[in-house]
């Protein structure tokens, strides 16, 4: 029987066959990753109530809402979905020896993008597992959200917190995730996360992913998905706060006829520094998939976008766009892009962009020339550039906090003319 | 309309301007008082389109030397977002996408502008689309345009409605109109003329730019003035357009200076 301690004896056996990236790794040539690990943590936070945390700011009309605070999961509050069957909640929740239980645990660490130093760091640590858990052919109407706070101490140890989820879709099912990611200001933290979904034939999932991590806080999360046949899958990921930020979001392909559309905004300011790593790999033929990323950086910030695309031999008739575009607001921003096609199959369609720019003179001279002031009409151009993504987002109430979080944060900058 | 004893809005008094070092203006003269239309035309390269980039002030247009009075005061003292919120207004000539950002949210910021420069009150959104609804059928523009992004996807009437909705409702006290007909069919010329027909009033006044005398028979100027080479050339009525579409332009040149 799989329990929760046997899965942490494995990550931590994995663990010590394992170190952490170097930049010498594919794809870490821009972390100075060990040194950037905290040598000393703790899993305690900041004294405070589960009550004084935000949750109200960030709360969803109609929502069902679970929560990590100080990287332990509470039960979900807000008002529940009437199908009974719908399991969103922890695996303790249930017996061990529960057949479901049993099936869930299993898929535990069986997606690659998991198996790494980072996800047996979490394996190692876990303690519990949310569980959003859709059987067959229901549609969940209402947004499910995942809120995850943290507030370290002040001085002394590193906070560490390692939340992770399972997301199950049964055939035939639909559900919207929204899964955003807090902290304070104040103490340093990490947060290490891992989000495991599996998608059965058919099934479609909306997923939004928001990181307003506080200031002090290095942010490492990775997405792991398997979409079996015909299955949808609509990701939406912004990274906007934290200190240092990368996210990893790679889907594995069981089946055809899949769909996987990936959509994406970094916002970096000051000496912001985020990265997107996406992989989306495909072994089966007439899929879909398409991805846009925006990139808005200001201040000293770096941003890096790595977007692979793997077609296998078998994945014939596959349709794959890929379109990544940066925004530069300050001389002293850097983005590093890199769309990376790799196609072994011969009937296919493929493209890739990347395009990188400043504000446009003639857009700017435009609103200028309309009587609205230049500190407006930058941001309205900052804000149209990420419009794009945002407004795709299909829950209102994000969408609009989205709007107005951009709206204040684009209103620093003039440009020094054209 | 020609109106006795009606002040000047724009004097302009040997305007020299150059792009990349290059000197395209050379020396331009040209008064406007409130009431009128006027219209200048002239071949390709002549410097109108310039004209009127320099009088909105787009910063790749500089000016080496001459006056811009405008309302009595120095129009090159002003930034290009207060110009605009001092009544001047262009329409261009290729209206600019704007990906992202709603018509209607733009418009609204600009009226809100206008108004918070004359000391009148915004309007919120429920107000400001009761006055979007009224301003509408002044250019017969479809109001699925509002919540779409500024120009976006537009097609060429379209953005020379938009450009003549967006004079409708910021009212100008002076309307650069930069060769508004081109790329129009009959029916939108028709309707973006009649607009601006609309919008004329005893206050304000107009400057058309236009390479043919077709928008002419659909806005009738009060004075047309021929450009050549960076300077106004000749100056007439309405009956030197019909002249200058029988002959063209190549006579000025032999009867220039």
């Amino acid at each position: 029987m799989i329990t929760l301690a046997s899965l942490r004896q494995l990550g931590q056996e994995h663990l010590g066959y394992l170190t952490p990236p170097t930049r010498q790794r594919e794809g870490w040539q821009y972390l100075r990753m060990p040194e950037l690990l905290p040598t000393a943590t703790t899993t305690q936070g900041r004294e405070i109530a589960t009550s004084s945390a935000p949750w109200q700011s960030f709360a969803i009309p109609g929502a069902y809402q679970g929560r990590w605070f100080q990287g332990r999961w509470q039960p979900p509050v807000g008002p529940e979905p009437e199908d009974g069957e719908l399991w969103f909640g922890s695996l303790g929740d249930r017996p061990p020896g529960d057949p479901l239980v049993q099936r869930l645990v299993g898929l535990v660490s069986q997606h690659p993008a998991t198996r790494d130093y980072f996800g047996y760091s979490n394996q190692a640590a876990l303690e519990e597992l949310a569980i959003l858990y859709v059987p067959q052919n229901r549609a969940i109407a209402q947004p499910i959200q995942i809120l995850s706070y943290a507030a370290a101490q002040p001085e002394g140890a590193c906070m560490v917190v390692h939340p992770r989820c399972l997301v199950v879709l049964e055939s035939g099912s639909q559900a919207t995730l929204l899964e955003r990611w807090l902290s304070e200001d104040g103490g340093a933290l990490w947060h290490n996360g891992v989000t495991e979904i599996f998608l059965g034939p058919g099934a479609r999932l909306d997923h939004v992913m928001v990181q307003q991590q506080g200031s002090s806080t290095l942010h490492l999360q990775t997405t792991a998905l398997i979409q079996e046949g015909h299955s949808q899958y609509q990701g939406y990921a912004l990274a906007l706060g934290g200190h240092t930020s990368r996210q990893t979001l790679h889907v594995q392909q069981h089946g055809s006829a899949t769909e996987t559309v990936l959509s994406g905004l970094i916002y970096g300011d000051g000496d912001q520094h985020h990265e997107l790593y996406s992989c989306v790999h495909l072994e089966h033929p007439h899929s879909t998939s398409r991805q846009l990323q925006k990139v808005i950086l200001d201040g000293h910030a770096h941003g890096v976008f790595w977007g692979k695309i793997q077609v296998g031999q078998k994945a014939q008739e596959t349709n794959a766009g890929q379109l990544s575009r940066t925004l530069l607001r300050s001389p002293k921003a850097r983005v590093d892009t890199q769309p990376q096609l790799e196609i072994l199959a011969d009937n296919v369609k493929c493209s890739h962009g990347a395009t990188v720019s400043q504000l446009d003179a003639d857009e700017l001279f435009y609103l200028l020339s309309r009587g609205i002031d230049p500190e407006t009409a930058t941001r309205l151009l900052s804000y149209g550039f990420a419009a794009e993504v945002i407004r795709q987002i299909p829950i209102a109430a994000v969408r609009q906090s989205l709007e107005a979080w951009l709206m204040q944060h684009t209103a620093s900058t003039v440009p020094s003319g054209s | 309309m020609i109106v006795a004893d009606s002040s000047e809005v724009l004097v302009i008094q040997d305007l020299t301007a150059a792009v990349d070092g290059v000197p395209i203006l050379k020396g331009v003269n040209l008064a406007i008082k409130a009431g009128e239309i006027h219209a200048i035309m002239g071949p390709n390269g002549s410097g109108k389109s310039t004209l009127s980039k320099v009088l909105a002030g787009h910063p790749d247009y500089e000016v080496t030397g001459g006056t811009v009075q405008y309302l009595g005061q120095d129009l090159f003292a002003l930034e290009p977002a207060e110009r605009a919120r001092a009544g001047v207004f262009l329409a261009f000539q290729y209206p600019i996408e704007v990906p992202g950002v709603s018509n209607a949210d733009f418009l609204r910021l600009s009226y809100n502008a206008r108004q918070k420069h004359r000391g009148l009150p915004e309007l919120d959104l429920l107000d400001f689309d009761d006055l979007l609804q009224q301003k509408l059928p002044i250019v017969e523009m479809n109001p699925a345009f509002l919540s779409r992004s500024v120009n976006e996807g537009f097609s060429g009437g379209e953005k020379k409605r938009n450009e003549i909705l967006q004079m409708a409702i910021l009212e100008p006290t002076l309307a650069i109109l930069d060769e508004t007909d081109s790329g129009l069919d009959i029916d939108a010329l028709r309707v973006v003329s009649h607009g601006v027909n609309q919008l004329a009033t005893p206050h304000n006044c107009c400057l058309l730019i236009t390479h043919y005398q077709r928008l002419l028979q659909y806005i009738i100027p009060d004075f047309i003035h021929v450009m050549a080479e960076g300077k106004i050339s000749l100056t007439g009525d309405r009956t030197l357009a019909e002249e200058l579409e029988s002959k063209g332009y190549d006579w000025l040149k032999d009867g220039d200076g």
